[in-house]
């Protein structure tokens, strides 16, 4: 039986939604929505995997969608952790202000 | 064709999550946006046939990672005006201007993928013993460094997180 979805329908979702993600990162000054956007980009990516991990009947596509679930979650700790060092240097979320090693 | 609407759906609901996630000032929204974002894509992957991801995706990321984001959002306690500034003002206007051009350029791609077709029946599908066997022969050395990851990744949270002492 085949699936009703087609698969450019799928891919053009991930696609709009990376670049929602590119244009928060782009347009955001708030540190913590631009990280909020990289994993929007993440998961865009991710349904991209799934998809083509349905398209050609094989499992690999989702273990990487599962390693890389794995890893936001690491990244995700470590940013914040970042951000929260950030905000108490410089007491605020602004991504201008943090210049530190801008020449 | 039910699947069809219902995934249209879906997919309408998730880009609708992104742009309010975008357009709400406060953080705290643009994190309760990405949440329904994130069961959206949830969603989207049990319709794709694979289950175990949407239970890790709603697990891992709807619940721990969002709430991590939540809590570091009201640990900060921004006041209004530490919300950021307004973006400058030809912020919108580039950056619309080159995130639609990377939108066009990736959909206009993805024509080429109408060749592909979607087999085997999604519900019937039970796919996660089969992905565990992957997970724990072809890519069991992955699966080792990531629990590695996981483990460098909580030190260095705790020795990023650590306040400095004076002269340290």
């Amino acid at each position: 039986m085949e699936l009703g979805i087609p698969l450019n329908w799928v891919l053009a979702l991930s696609a709009i939604l990376f670049s929602l993600g590119a244009l928060g990162v782009l347009i955001k000054r708030n540190i913590i929505v631009m990280f909020m956007s990289i994993e929007l980009m993440l998961n865009a990516a991710n349904i991209a995997l799934v998809a083509f991990s349905r398209a050609h009947g094989n499992l690999d596509g989702q273990v990487i969608v599962f390693f890389t679930i794995t890893l936001a979650a690491a990244e995700v700790a470590i940013g914040l952790a970042i951000i929260v060092a950030l905000f108490r240097i410089k007491r605020t979320v602004d991504i201008d202000r943090a210049a530190l090693l801008k020449w | 064709m039910l699947l069809k609407a219902i995934f249209a759906l879906v997919a309408l609901g998730a880009i609708a999550g992104a742009i309010g996630m975008l357009v709400s000032t406060n953080p705290v929204h643009s994190a309760l946006f990405l949440v329904w974002v994130l069961f959206c894509v949830a969603a989207i992957y049990l319709m794709l046939g694979a289950e175990f991801l949407a239970i890790i995706q709603i697990i891992v990321y709807a619940g721990a990672i969002m709430v991590l984001f939540l809590f570091i959002i009201m640990l900060l306690n921004l006041r209004r005006d530490e919300f950021g500034p307004d973006p400058m003002p030809n912020q919108w206007t580039w950056g619309l201007i080159f995130s639609s051009l990377l939108a066009i350029a990736l959909v206009s791609a993805t024509g080429a993928a109408t060749a592909l077709r979607f087999s085997g029946d999604p519900l019937t599908l039970i796919s996660i013993p089969d992905l565990a066997r992957l997970l724990f022969t072809k890519y069991l050395i992955a699966f080792e460094l990531a629990s590695v990851i996981l483990l460098i990744a909580m030190v260095g949270v705790i020795v990023l997180a650590k306040r400095m002492k004076e002269g340290a």
